[in-house]
């Protein structure tokens, strides 16, 4: 679990997340004003088929997310470590689904604080009226 | 080694001396071969997905290759870029190589490097662009278009995206991040090309529909004024980001505030960026119209209005007639005018007047009977591209009220989509009524006529309301002509016209189409469409008022205009309706062969009969007109391909609007931002004009039947001694009331 | 740790034969040097010794087993400093260590943790991120991490690359400490590092061992070999090779090797490096 929370940390804790994570609301925040806001299909904006719609438009910029995550375990910092990680008796293949288990972390985060961001935006756009 | 640093000159050399081998460095890797073949490829991939529509063959084989291969190359070259400048840092280099070299030329010969090499990429697209286009263009194919496609759309956007991906690079250092911004700012803002923001995507501008016929310079003109807003920024922001470069172990904010002190690198980021925000302040093509307000409000329920600007008409004048003198100049899309307002004052004291112009004209003077009125021009764009300028007439009882004026007409910026309605370029102009002759907050008498004196190039032959044009002079390479008839002002088309009689009609008509698609029109047989059009709205509702002097025009305008319209005598429809494979595809038939039917009986419902009722704003000539389409479309293939391709799409679309959610929940309309409103309404005014008032005609027909409906229009066609087609006249003419048609509608009919 | 080296021999796909075979068994504690040129097969014959290669020929056994077959068990008493290696920047030491006592299996990982840190003399850059450290205090992490856990074979790969000369002797007491009880391989180039504190000696030269005993055996050899001449290099008699140039309070000299010193040659006790240059120059020779 120390291996899984520590590549989770420093996935999380790097800035290039934190910058990626701040491009994906932005993008979702452009989507939600541009898109999402009449309805889809005629139905409200906060339906779930508006909402799935949201997070249907954020898919391929969460999929690059997830390359880009991926990507950070062939960085030459992580294939300069092998040296040491090869030499411990941790098995190879529970490394990776380690490490493979902090991405998907990292990224069901990403797509959560995106889904948030539309619940506080129908919250604050439609939630006075929704609940009056 | 001397460690570089400025002053130019020996930076300049340092430069020449390391270009070379960082270009042959480049060269050599498997990146940059690999770009160079995504680059030349990368037109086949935008003919794949027509990225720029199929609407034309110049859209097919001309735009979409470009637009596709500028993103898809724009995008090659940018992963090049980063993988490359990413290279350094990865392998180590940087500290070697910051010994010996400032890393701030670095940084420059490498950007350098990039660029050429996207240029040569740039140029292997280009030259697929060119097979493409001549191979499916054939006679079509103009050497003059594909060049100014091919700088405009496809070559530029390699080094932008070059710039963009070093800019981006150079400051974060991160190749995850810059990949994720360019693709997420990319992502953004490609979609604002369906909003025609045409200055919104860095990679490529919106394309709109291209012409195969009459030119694309307006679209070209745009997308020039684009490519330099955006040359500035990226250069700014480049040299910004070069700035940034680490340098001595700082970080990015104080790197560049060590490499500030060579003043010529703030000096010229800072006023590169800064010219690109007044560029991009200064555009002059489109206006900058809010987008209108949505007012949900109706007497009648349910239906709406748009509110925007309109000037309360002043009751006591009157205008009689007007004379205007118009000159072009199509190479700079320039237009100068100087209209005379011939009014009747009869209210004896002053009356503040309104007259309403596109933004793109700027009035440079004003007199009344000889006298220089003050006026005001109130910068007010509005919907749909118009402007408002005050002024105040005199008390006199005739004022001969003298406007002039000159500009380039703009684009309606408050709509949200890339119409063009006025055009004024050396292939193709076309000018509406308030473009040779704007309109003037007064009332117009019965018995008003123009007369216009165009001066235009001798090789673009006129179309234009009224009667036939009479060529007053021919001299170095211009022709004047003189245009009249009633009304306040002509609308005029010009370009590379061939005008073909159409025959079976009591009154003349003619259709004038661009020459470059004359042997494609011959093939599908235009003609008949239009004879059968006329012919069945003649015998349904009557002939048209039109003689030898004034004949019914039917113009095919450019590709981008979309859809079409009609004033006087003269019906116009996109270059678009007229393609082999809309008009021959029988499924399609609901597209635009009922576009140029559509436009066609609007002389019936608009021109000859003009429908207007104030209580019943959804009710106008668009409801007559589509529902004798309707009818047209009937008689052309059948009781079942008519409805299907029209009272069930009216239903349809009326049905979704009813239970649509800001419908159903009215309160929710305040909520939403003003442009999101606007939209909306938008679709309500579609829903209501389009769909739900030729579905009541439709309704009526079902409770009286067909002969009697159509005895009733034909009685309120010939019933002249009304001013306006009212929804009430219709009910009456017909022997129903509203009620009746709410039962049936309840039905579900 | 017993390890016994049989016949064993390395050549790579691209045919280049990096260690010759050889026979050799490594005690069970002590502190053997490895010395070599670039090239010898030192790194070659560490990844055989860790299982990160497969000999080619013959057969490496860690307590009487070959180490893939208990590949496990002999990681988990391994602790090894590569010459190259990587750490995550973005950590802390104490996260980082902790990081490596996880996939270690090294259970509590904290006691370990703080003895690493003790030995490492890094109690106070616990807290400092990796990527703000000297490339001297890298290295001390990447020895932390091979302390960890007490292997009971240790493996350092030029460990003392980067530190200062304190800390270089303040390891050096450190490796000679573990060594009393366990196994502990230094390869190196620092011929001060071997002389102080390793009781036994490998020399390799383009895959060959030349020589595995103590360090005094190998100057012992070295002795009627190794002489001093005054002047400079061009001043050498025919038939000696200049080994070093020094200072003496009589001017220049040159220290020099030869298989039979001439008469004009002063002879000197020799240096384990002079006698480690003799070795690889061929002035010596060892069965």
């Amino acid at each position: 679990m120390t291996v899984f929370f520590i590549e989770l940390r420093r996935l999380a804790a790097h800035r290039l997340y934190a910058a990626l994570l701040a491009l994906v609301l932005l993008y979702g925040r452009h989507v939600m004003h541009t898109r999402i806001i009449l309805g889809i299909g005629g139905t409200a904006p906060f339906s779930a088929l508006s909402f799935g719609t949201y997070l249907l438009n954020l898919l391929p910029l969460l999929a690059l997310l997830a390359v880009l995550l991926a990507a950070q375990f062939l960085s030459p910092s992580a294939r300069a470590l092998r040296a040491l990680t090869q030499a411990a008796p941790y098995p190879p293949a529970r490394l990776r689904a380690a490490r493979g288990l902090a991405a998907a972390c990292a990224l069901l985060f990403a797509a959560l604080a995106s889904a948030a961001y539309a619940l506080v935006f129908y919250a604050i756009t439609f939630g006075r009226i929704f609940f009056s | 080694m001397k460690r570089f640093s400025f002053p130019w000159p020996a930076s300049v050399s340092a430069f020449v001396r390391l270009f070379p081998s960082a270009l042959a460095r480049l060269l050599r890797g498997r990146g940059a071969r690999l770009a160079l073949c995504a680059a030349a490829l990368s037109p086949l991939f935008g003919l794949a997905v027509h990225s720029a529509g199929t609407e034309t063959d110049a859209a097919l084989y001309l735009a979409s290759p470009a637009v596709g291969g500028a993103l898809a190359g724009g995008l090659a070259f940018a992963l090049l870029a980063l993988r490359i400048l990413g290279h350094e840092q990865r392998s180590g280099m940087e500290a070697l190589a910051g010994s010996a070299v400032s890393p701030l030329l670095m940084g420059c010969v490498r950007t350098a490097a990039l660029l050429l090499l996207s240029l040569l990429g740039g140029m292997a697209a280009s030259l697929t662009l060119l097979l493409l286009a001549l191979r499916g263009l054939g006679s079509l194919f103009s050497l003059r278009e594909y060049a100014c496609t091919c700088a405009l759309f496809l070559l530029p956007a390699f080094p932008f995206a070059v710039l963009a991906a070093s800019a981006l690079m150079q400051l974060t250092r991160r190749g995850g991040l810059a990949l994720f911004a360019l693709a997420a700012v990319t992502m953004a803002s490609y979609p604002a090309q369906e909003t025609g923001a045409y200055l919104a995507c860095f990679l490529v501008p919106p394309p709109s529909v291209f012409s195969s016929a009459l030119g694309n310079a307006t679209v070209f003109r745009l997308a020039a004024y684009s490519r330099f807003m955006w040359l500035a920024l990226l250069l700014g922001a480049w040299l910004l980001s070069l700035m940034t470069v680490r340098e001595h172990g700082l970080g990015p904010v104080r790197s560049l505030l060590l490499h500030s002190r060579f003043p010529a690198l703030p000096a010229c980021a800072a006023g590169l960026l800064l010219f690109g925000a007044l560029v991009l302040r200064a555009q002059p093509y489109m206006d900058h119209a809010a987008p209108p307000e949505l007012d949900l409000s109706s007497e009648t329920g349910g239906s709406y209005a748009f509110s925007y600007g309109e000037a309360e008409e002043a009751q006591p004048v009157t205008l009689l007639s007007t004379s205007s003198e118009v000159t072009l100049e199509p190479s700079l899309g320039l237009l100068s005018s100087r209209v005379v307002y011939r009014l009747q004052n009869e209210s004896g004291e002053e009356q503040p007047l309104t007259l309403s112009l596109n933004p793109g004209y700027t009035v440079d003077a004003v007199t009344a009977n000889g006298v220089p009125l003050p006026f005001a021009d109130l910068q007010n764009d509005y919907y749909v591209g118009l402007k408002d300028v005050r002024l105040t007439l005199p008390a006199d009882k005739t004022v001969e009220l003298a406007v002039s004026y000159h500009g380039s007409p703009k684009l309606p910026g408050g709509t949200g989509l890339l119409f063009i309605y006025q055009e004024i370029t050396p292939t193709y102009v076309a000018l509406m009524t308030g473009d040779t002759a704007p309109s003037l907050s007064v009332q117009t008498a019965e018995d008003c006529r123009f007369t216009a004196r165009v001066t235009l190039p001798e090789s673009m032959a006129l179309v234009s309301s009224g009667e036939t044009p009479k060529t007053l002079e021919l001299s170095g390479g211009l022709a004047t002509y003189t245009l009249s008839g009633a009304g306040r002002g002509p609308l005029l088309f010009a370009g590379d016209y061939m005008t073909l009689p159409v025959e079976g009609v009591s009154f003349p008509a003619s259709f004038s189409f661009g020459r470059a698609l004359g042997r494609l029109l011959a093939e599908i047989d235009i003609q008949s469409l239009l004879r059968d059009t006329l012919s069945f709205c003649e015998a349904m509702l009557g002939p048209l008022p039109y003689g030898e002097q004034n004949p019914l025009h039917v113009v095919m305008t450019s590709a981008h205009m979309m859809g079409g319209g009609a004033s006087q005598n003269v019906s116009f429809m996109g270059e678009t309706c007229f393609t082999s494979a809309n008009l021959a595809n029988a499924v399609k038939g609901a597209t635009d062969a009922e576009v140029i039917a559509h436009e066609l009986i609007h002389q019936w419902w608009g021109i000859a009969r003009y429908v207007l009722d104030e209580e019943h704003p959804a009710f106008t000539a668009e409801a007559l007109t589509s529902y004798t389409t309707y009818r047209l479309m009937r008689e052309l293939h059948g009781e079942a391909y008519a409805r299907e391709h029209y009272v069930d799409v009216w239903q349809e679309q009326v049905r979704e609007l009813d239970s649509s959610f800001y419908m159903q929940n009215p309160q929710y309309v305040d909520a939403l931002p003003a442009d999101a409103q606007a939209a909306l309404g938008a679709t309500i005014f579609d829903t209501n004009v389009y769909a739900r008032a030729p579905l009541s005609i439709y309704c009526a027909e079902q409770l009286i039947g067909t002969q009697a409906l159509d005895a009733a229009l034909r009685a309120l066609f010939e019933d002249t001694a009304q001013p306006f087609v009212t929804w009430q006249g219709f009910l009456d003419a017909c022997g129903i009331t509203q009620a009746q048609l709410d039962a049936l509608a309840g039905k579900g009919v | 740790m017993k390890i016994d080296m049989l016949s064993l021999s390395m050549t790579y796909p691209s045919g280049r034969m990096a260690l010759e075979p050889f026979s050799l068994s490594l005690p069970e504690a002590g502190l053997v040097g490895l010395l070599g040129p670039n090239g010898a097969g030192k790194s070659t014959l560490i990844r055989l010794m860790t299982a990160a290669l497969t000999p080619t020929q013959g057969k490496i056994l860690v307590d009487g087993v070959p180490p893939f077959q208990c590949e496990r068990a002999f990681k988990s008493n391994l602790g090894l400093l590569p010459q190259r290696f990587g750490l995550y920047d973005e950590l802390t030491c104490e996260q980082f260590l902790r990081y490596m006592a996880s996939l270690k299996g090294i259970v509590p990982a904290a006691p370990a943790i703080e003895r690493a840190l003790a030995q490492t003399n890094l109690l106070d850059k616990r807290r400092a991120r990796i990527r703000t450290l000297s490339g001297g205090q890298r290295q001390r992490v990447g020895i932390a991490q091979a302390l960890l856990g007490n292997p009971r074979l240790l493996i350092l790969d030029e460990p003392t690359v980067g530190l200062d000369p304190e800390e270089r002797v303040r390891l050096r007491s450190l490796f000679a400490e573990c060594a009393q009880t366990r196994l502990v391989l230094l390869s190196t180039h620092i011929i001060d590092d071997i002389q102080a504190v390793c009781d036994r000696l490998i020399v390799l030269s383009a895959g060959r061992v030349l020589f595995s005993g103590t360090p005094h055996a190998l100057i012992a050899a070295s002795r009627g070999h190794v002489g001093l001449f005054p002047g400079g290099p061009g001043d050498a008699p025919p038939g000696v090779r200049v080994l070093s140039q020094v200072s003496t309070a009589g001017g220049p000299c040159c220290r020099c090797a030869a298989p039979a010193l001439p008469a004009c040659v002063q002879e000197v006790e020799p240096t384990l490096e002079d006698a480690y240059l003799c070795l690889s120059g061929g002035e010596v020779t060892l069965p």
